[in-house]
């Protein structure tokens, strides 16, 4: 006599729906990892752009003020945010101005526009300049508001995920003796 | 008359059947298990990597402001100016237990300084800066870990 169990084709309604919730619990947990796998890159990602272009920012605003002969902070607001203007040789001066997410680096000559460069930096955070003595130098900051001062949740969840927490460049103006300024001023 | 009938037909639904068992079913959710289990470590390793490089770019920031300010003071004023070393209030904020050691040692031409920040952390990473100090006061910081 032939075992009916084993040519039977059908599936009982226990089998049935153990299958079913071995499934949806594969899928969910599918899901899952793959959501935090995606959420990882893209916060690594966001994370490297804003180291490179906080360690960008503070290699070229170094580089600026130690050429700069002079240097201006600008307290009256402009189209262009300008926050400060360094003054270089050969007419040539350095501005750095804050636009929403970014900020605009401008270099010009007698008055003219010869170049830009943009640094991005998170959308809330706060930018402070000031300018300091003995030595003379310029310090600037760049910070994400603290989560106590965040108001609404979308502002609380951008400060939460600004990576990095923040820069503080600090660079001593080299000022130039006069007659050798006006030295290379002439050259 | 009736037996080669069936067996055709469970043949063919043995062939081109469309569900799972249960024994395929159990061995995915090992294998999904064991792969959440070993991209856990990843998932935090991940984390910590972010946080070490951005506690490493504080430090080296930290330094450069300190051996931009240190650099151009004259040799009287900067004994004075190592004894009153301290490490800013930004980084003090985002680096816990931060603390900045200075050394200053004689070189041929004048003076090498060498600042070195260290902060708790698991790992014990310390980053230093020597920058050459001249009559002059022309410098050439290098990094070194």
């Amino acid at each position: 006599m032939k075992n009916p169990v084993s040519t039977r084709n059908a599936v009982s309604l226990t089998e049935l729906l153990f299958v079913l919730s071995m499934c949806t619990l594969v899928l969910s947990m599918s899901g899952v990892l793959l959501q935090r796998v995606m959420r990882i890159e893209s916060t690594s990602r966001a994370f490297t752009d804003s180291e490179r272009s906080c360690t960008r920012l503070s290699h070229q605003l170094r580089d600026d003020i130690h050429q700069a002969v002079s240097a201006e902070l600008v307290s009256v607001t402009t189209a262009e945010g300008v926050f400060v203007r360094l003054q270089q040789l050969n007419e040539v001066s350095v501005e750095y101005g804050r636009k929403a997410d970014r900020l605009q680096r401008t270099i010009r000559k007698a008055n003219e526009i010869v170049a830009r460069d943009e640094f991005i930096i998170p959308r809330f955070a706060t930018v402070a300049i000031r300018r300091l003595q003995a030595p003379d130098r310029i310090v600037l900051l760049i910070a994400p508001p603290s989560l106590a001062a965040a108001t609404d949740a979308d502002r609380q969840l951008q400060s939460y995920r600004a990576i990095p927490v923040g820069v503080e460049i600090e660079a001593t103006l080299r000022q130039l003796p006069a007659t050798s300024a006006q030295r290379e001023q002439g050259s | 008359m009736f037996r080669p009938q069936t067996y055709r037909s469970i043949t063919f639904a043995c062939s081109s059947r469309s569900a799972t068992t249960v024994l395929e079913v159990i061995v995915s959710i090992t294998m999904l298990m064991a792969a959440l289990t070993l991209s856990l470590p990843l998932i935090l390793h991940n984390e910590r990597l972010l946080i070490e490089q951005r506690n490493y770019r504080l430090a080296l920031d930290e330094l450069s402001n300190q051996l931009d300010r240190l650099t151009p003071t004259s040799r009287e004023e900067l004994s004075l100016a190592l004894e009153q070393l301290t490490v800013s209030p930004f980084v003090a904020e985002r680096l816990p237990g931060a603390a900045l050691t200075a050394e200053l040692n004689p070189i041929d031409a004048g003076q090498r300084l060498i600042l070195s920040l260290t902060w708790q952390d698991p790992n014990e990473h310390k980053v230093a800066l020597a920058a050459w100090l001249f009559q002059d006061t022309t410098f050439a910081p290098s990094p070194t870990r």
